[in-house]
């Protein structure tokens, strides 16, 4: 069930009724049973894996938790930790290991070849396990204590708003207001469905309407030009944020209806001044999961500089991989961790620079947007190409300007883009300073209603109704 | 734990019940008013770049109308055909359009007037089922400003009930039109034969995503739906004593063994329903398995257009006599208005030299 479904919208319906009918002490019933459906709507038996994780986890944490001492409860973190990881490696990475084995294999004229096994990718399997080894890794450093109830440890690993696609929870942030009686709140549920209405502007206005430009070019990249080939790759770096922002505003948003504070997933990335700027800005909740659970574990700052740095690469390398089984996404890390470390090592240099020059600060801040947002789009070649050579033939005919004539299928459907991300870019620069929520709430009813109802309006007149797919949802 | 099974009978649950029912209201009535405006415009276009033809067919009344795909829009040159059998004549073929959206289509059309013959160019595909997943009621998204009529809103919402829903807005029938609208309302400098549109001699391509169906042996999955469909385009237009006739156009490459499995289908299904089927196969007419006449293994360009109709016309022309239709249907009183025919065709005569 996607969120951008006729039966999404009908489902989050009935769930809000119900939810605010029933007395709080069985509110947790309806959430895991509308969990457990929406999930089994992609693919029944899948909820078994889901099920799976959570039993183990649940009761590993809660093995950890009779122990005092950590010598004790590092089986339990190990068992948890190795059985998340090897449904994730089965399902997720194991064919792609395969391929690349039999591949070096064949290299060496070796004569096996590691069968390939046919499963399909569980929705939102990297999400939930990344959100349950939260709990579990929490648990085990003594920071949160196990959940004792099973049946609130179950929405915490399935609240549907955020079981496919995030934001990647933290137990100390969702299992307590799982806890609060969450009474109706009308202004709290106004601004829940606002926030909904934005990120189905975002799929439906932005995203999905670029995909048909992006998809066009980017499956036929060999006959479409350089400049053909820059435009899309631009239109990609859009057509991604608004994708996934767009998903994570529905799901906060929803959620939030629910009386449920999801933590923030997007801040307005593009308009980073650096990279490191941008992954603190960019899928908040995974960028902060490896910081705290892989990063700090590995000693952080508080280590020797060119160890720091390799860590940062390796958090880097390892994100990509998370995101999907191929060297593409590898490729998409490893330069994230590069850019993320030149820019490290060169900051005091760059600083020095602009004050002996006394460049304007203006003129600093918006080449170095530039820059990133330019570094950040040389790196969605990476991940949106199918192969790594398809990437590189695609940034060879950008960088050398192959062809500069523009592949434009149909005007208008290239203006209703343009249109999508001109709105896009003027609201994002006007949250930069203020808040949109905060500026429409001091309105009166007549502007607000009349905004409401204008988004409405231009996500039926120029959204895209054909129902395709989250891209996170792949991960 | 406090129990809030109270809520839903406070003030606030009532005050925000009462607010969102008339957001509602407010939506709706943007709604219609706006969809209306742009209702307006829309059946104003006739023509421009991508225009409806759908509109165009239906303001007007034509004595034949040729239903089908790109295939019927690239190959039937109506001026021909009124040349020879004397009849105004539509060519209603649309890129992409297969079995559903003739059906639709034809449907639009008796709801508004009674045409005297009714051509559908055929391909296999109209029965059977997609290798892939079915665009077809996808593709139909084109007649959306048509939900109103009865059976293009089942075609539109069969695969879902809550399909249903999103036809309730008005402005959702106009989504991705509103520029096109534009565009044809303030530049109607369209040149086109009664719904042809010559491509030149476009030169030959290799490629066609369409060509597996008539040219590549694949098993074949025969319908039922799509068959259905076919017999109750038949059968409504007989109803109203419309002559339907089927027709195959010649394609480069000789026929698959596939695609002569579904043409014996059709063979018996039509002799059947006593409906004339005109097959042009190239093996017959070995002129039309030069290269120059096509834009790609399926579709003709103007040169093969051009040497195509007048065979067709021919054989249309052969047909009508034989079973006395010509006469039968010029004394028809229950058809159009032959005023109304020549109105329409002296219209797009003058059209067609603009």
């Amino acid at each position: 069930m996607l969120f951008n479904s006729m039966q999404f919208v009908l489902f989050f319906i009935i769930v809000v009724l119900v939810y605010y009918a029933l007395p709080h002490k069985y509110r947790w019933i309806l959430l895991i049973a509308a969990s457990y459906y929406f999930y089994m709507c992609w693919r029944v038996k899948y909820i078994l894996l889901l099920l799976t994780t959570t039993l183990i986890d649940y009761s590993c944490a809660f093995l950890m938790s009779k122990h005092e001492d950590k010598k004790k409860r590092r089986p339990f973190l190990y068992i948890s930790l190795i059985s998340n990881f090897a449904v994730l490696f089965t399902f997720k990475y194991f064919n792609f290991f395969t391929d690349s084995f039999n591949a070096l294999f064949g290299l060496f004229h070796i004569p096996w070849q590691i069968p390939f096994i046919h499963v399909l990718l569980p929705v939102g399997i990297s999400f939930y396990t990344f959100q349950s080894v939260a709990y579990v890794l929490e648990v085990y450093w003594g920071r949160w204590k196990a959940e004792k109830r099973i049946n609130i440890f179950c929405v915490y690993t399935s609240f549907f708003p955020q079981l496919v696609a995030g934001p990647i929870e933290r137990p100390y942030h969702l299992l307590p207001q799982l806890d609060e009686v969450q009474k109706f709140d009308a202004d709290r549920i106004a601004s829940g469905l606002r926030l909904m209405l934005w990120g189905f502007f975002k799929k439906l206005v932005v995203a999905d309407r670029l995909a048909l430009y992006v998809n066009a070019v980017y499956n036929n990249a060999d006959l479409h030009s350089g400049f053909s080939l820059l435009i899309a790759t631009y239109f990609f770096a859009f057509q991604i944020y608004c994708d996934f922002s767009g998903y994570t505003d529905i799901a906060i948003g929803a959620a939030r209806v629910l009386g449920i504070n999801l933590m923030r997933n997007f801040n307005r990335p593009y308009f980073s001044l650096s990279i490191p700027e941008f992954w603190r800005r960019w899928h908040i909740s995974l960028s902060s999961w490896f910081r705290d659970y892989v990063y700090i574990p590995l000693g952080g700052n508080r280590i020797s500089v060119p160890r720091m740095y390799l860590n940062l690469f390796i958090v880097f390398l390892v994100s990509g991989l998370w995101h999907g089984a191929n060297w593409t996404f590898v490729i998409w890390g490893s330069l994230h961790g590069m850019y993320a470390v030149v820019s490290k090592l060169t900051l005091a240099f760059r600083d020095r620079v602009v004050k002996k020059c006394k460049i304007p600060l203006g003129m600093v801040k918006s080449s170095r947007m530039l820059l990133t947002f330019h570094l950040v789009c040389l790196s969605w070649v990476y991940f949106r190409a199918e192969t790594f050579a398809k990437a590189n033939s695609i940034v060879a005919k950008i960088v050398t300007m192959d062809g500069t004539s523009l592949f434009v299928p149909a005007m208008d459907q290239f203006i209703y883009g343009i249109i999508g991300i001109i709105i896009l870019l003027l609201v994002d620069a006007f949250q930069e300073n203020s808040s949109v929520a905060v500026k429409l709430d001091a309105q009166p009813l007549v502007i607000r209603w009349g905004a409401y109802v204008a988004a409405t309006v231009v996500i039926l007149l120029i959204g895209v109704f054909n129902g395709s797919q989250f891209i996170y949802f792949q991960f | 734990m406090a129990v809030s099974l109270s809520t839903f009978n406070s003030n606030q649950v009532r005050r925000f019940t009462l607010k969102v029912i008339l957001f509602l209201c407010v939506l709706w009535l943007a709604d219609f008013a706006i969809g209306h405006i742009i209702d307006f415009f829309f059946k104003k276009t006739l023509y421009g770049e991508n225009w409806p033809k759908e509109n165009w067919v239906l303001s007007r009344q034509y004595d034949v109308v040729i239903l089908g795909s790109s295939r019927a829009f690239r190959h039937y040159v109506p001026s021909i055909l009124t040349d020879k059998i004397s009849y105004s004549v539509f060519n209603a073929g649309a890129n992409g359009q297969y079995m559903l959206y003739a059906y639709a289509l034809e449907q639009l059309i008796l709801d508004k007037y009674k045409p005297k013959i009714i051509v559908l160019d055929l391909l296999p595909s109209y029965i059977t089922k997609a290798d892939g997943v079915d665009q077809e009621t996808e593709r139909l998204s084109s007649l959306l400003p048509y939900a109103n009529n009865r059976e293009v809103r089942w075609l539109l919402t069969r695969n879902s009930l809550l399909d249903r829903l999103k036809l309730v807005s008005i402005l959702y029938r106009y989504n991705s039109r509103l520029l096109n609208i534009a565009d044809n309302y303030f530049n109607s400098a369209k040149q086109f034969d009664n719904g042809y549109v010559s491509v030149g001699k476009t030169k030959f391509r290799t490629v066609n995503q369409f060509s597996d169906d008539l040219l590549h042996d694949q098993q074949v999955q025969f319908d039922d739906f799509k068959i259905e469909l076919l017999k109750k385009f038949i059968s409504s237009a007989k109803a109203r004593n419309i002559k339907v006739i089927m027709s195959f156009s010649p394609t480069v490459e000789p026929l698959s063994a596939k695609c002569r499995q579904i043409l014996a289908y059709y063979d018996r299904l039509f002799t059947e329903m006593q409906v004339p089927f005109i097959k042009v196969l190239t093996e017959d007419f070995p002129q039309f398995t030069n290269s120059q006449m096509f834009m790609d293994y399926i579709h003709m360009n103007d040169l093969g257009a051009n040497a195509f109709t007048p065979i067709f016309a021919d054989k249309l022309h052969s047909l009508l006599q034989e079973t006395n239709l010509l006469g039968n249907l010029d004394a028809d009183e229950t058809s159009a208005p032959r005023g109304a025919s020549q109105q329409a065709h002296s219209a797009n005569t003058h059209h067609r030299n603009l």
